[in-house]
């Protein structure tokens, strides 16, 4: 084949339409490599919002997911190694809990931190000592945890003490 | 050797920070367990809500601590957040709190941290020691002095244990002492 009998600017469009359909085959796989990713110190902040009819984020953080690894997977599922959840209280800057887990699935999209294994979670100044064995579900946005069957708690007497004196 | 002297600081920069910010993998919590704390046991879950301020326990639930044992079938624990206190504890559902030999069963308990008092209400609230048995719809449980009483009507029934005549039932245990130790010096 002689190619140049095929005028130049048709060869141009032949070697672009090929790049293109090329383009268009990798693009799934270069989607899942992508999506692949991992990473170390993950940490995902989920901020208070304002109430009222319009949606304003404030700078002041309601909850924290911080991992030791995130592996990014699909669907805004990240997984995470050494987890550790934080929620603060809405008025001041102190921790009202701080929650730890060996492994945990953050879903981005509905921001919900979950678990079929451990946690273990301080609360109130370290008086509220909780352990759960078998699954959790953390909500980021309305700041409410809920660990699965069997539960111990453990209070510490200074919480018990009365607040009048 | 100017730019040579940058990138080393740029790297003693970037080392620092490296070891500042540690991972989060070997955070360890820890509780500081006193001996005279509350134990709370569920079989099915917990509950946490940061916006209200309550923690709600669900099946078979098992409150332990040195003055009382108590079981029921739901447990909502409200507190103070400002202060890290708890104000309120509400057992519901086949309540059992046994106390200094004392057992008391009812539908609801209420226990206010702030006087230290229970507060047991249901359709037939029981109150039973080793002598008797009182029938109420609710009773007063003072976990400071160990005193319980009844509010509004109440059924006594006295066990006489079928051998004792009812009047060393009436008296009082001091006075059963007394009585008996001249026989026992014989």
């Amino acid at each position: 084949m002689n190619t140049s009998a095929i005028p130049r600017t048709s060869r141009c469009r032949w070697s672009g339409a090929f790049l293109a359909l090329g383009c268009i085959a990798a693009f799934p796989v270069l989607a899942q490599l992508g999506r692949q990713f991992s990473a170390q110190d993950f940490k995902y902040r989920e901020p208070f919002e304002t109430p009222g009819a319009k949606i304003n984020i404030t700078n002041r953080t309601r909850s924290l997911v911080v991992g030791a690894e995130g592996v990014y997977l699909t669907n805004n599922s990240v997984l995470l190694s050494g987890a550790r959840l934080e929620n603060y209280a809405p008025a001041g800057s102190f921790t009202n809990l701080v929650a730890v887990a060996p492994r945990c699935l953050l879903d981005l999209g509905r921001r919900v931190a979950t678990s079929t294994g451990r946690i273990d979670l301080l609360a109130l100044q370290r008086r509220l000592w909780v352990r759960g064995d078998e699954g959790f579900l953390f909500m980021l946005t309305n700041s409410s945890l809920v660990v699965s069957n069997r539960v111990r708690t453990y209070i510490h007497p200074e919480m018990l003490k009365s607040a009048s004196p | 050797m100017r730019t040579f002297l940058s990138l080393s600081a740029f790297a003693m920069l970037s080392l620092l920070a490296l070891a500042a910010d540690k991972p989060p993998s070997n955070a360890f919590i820890n509780p500081s367990v006193a001996t005279n704390g509350m134990w709370i046991l569920a079989d099915d879950g917990f509950f946490y809500n940061g916006t209200n301020s309550v923690i709600t326990y669900r099946r078979n639930v098992r409150v332990m601590d040195p003055q009382m044992y108590l079981e029921c079938d739901l447990l909502h624990v409200y507190y103070n957040t400002n202060i890290s206190r708890l104000e309120v504890i509400v057992a519901e559902g086949h309540v059992m709190l046994v106390s200094h030999e004392r057992q008391i069963l009812g539908d609801r308990a209420v226990y206010t941290a702030s006087n230290d008092v229970v507060v047991i209400t249901g359709q037939q609230v029981a109150l039973a020691d080793s002598r008797v048995v009182l029938m109420g719809t609710q009773f007063v449980y003072d976990r400071k002095s160990g005193n319980a009483y009844s509010v509004g009507s109440v059924t006594t029934i006295l066990d006489t244990g079928g051998a004792l005549p009812l009047s060393d039932v009436l008296a009082p245990s001091g006075h059963d002492k007394q009585t008996n130790a001249p026989s026992d010096k014989k």
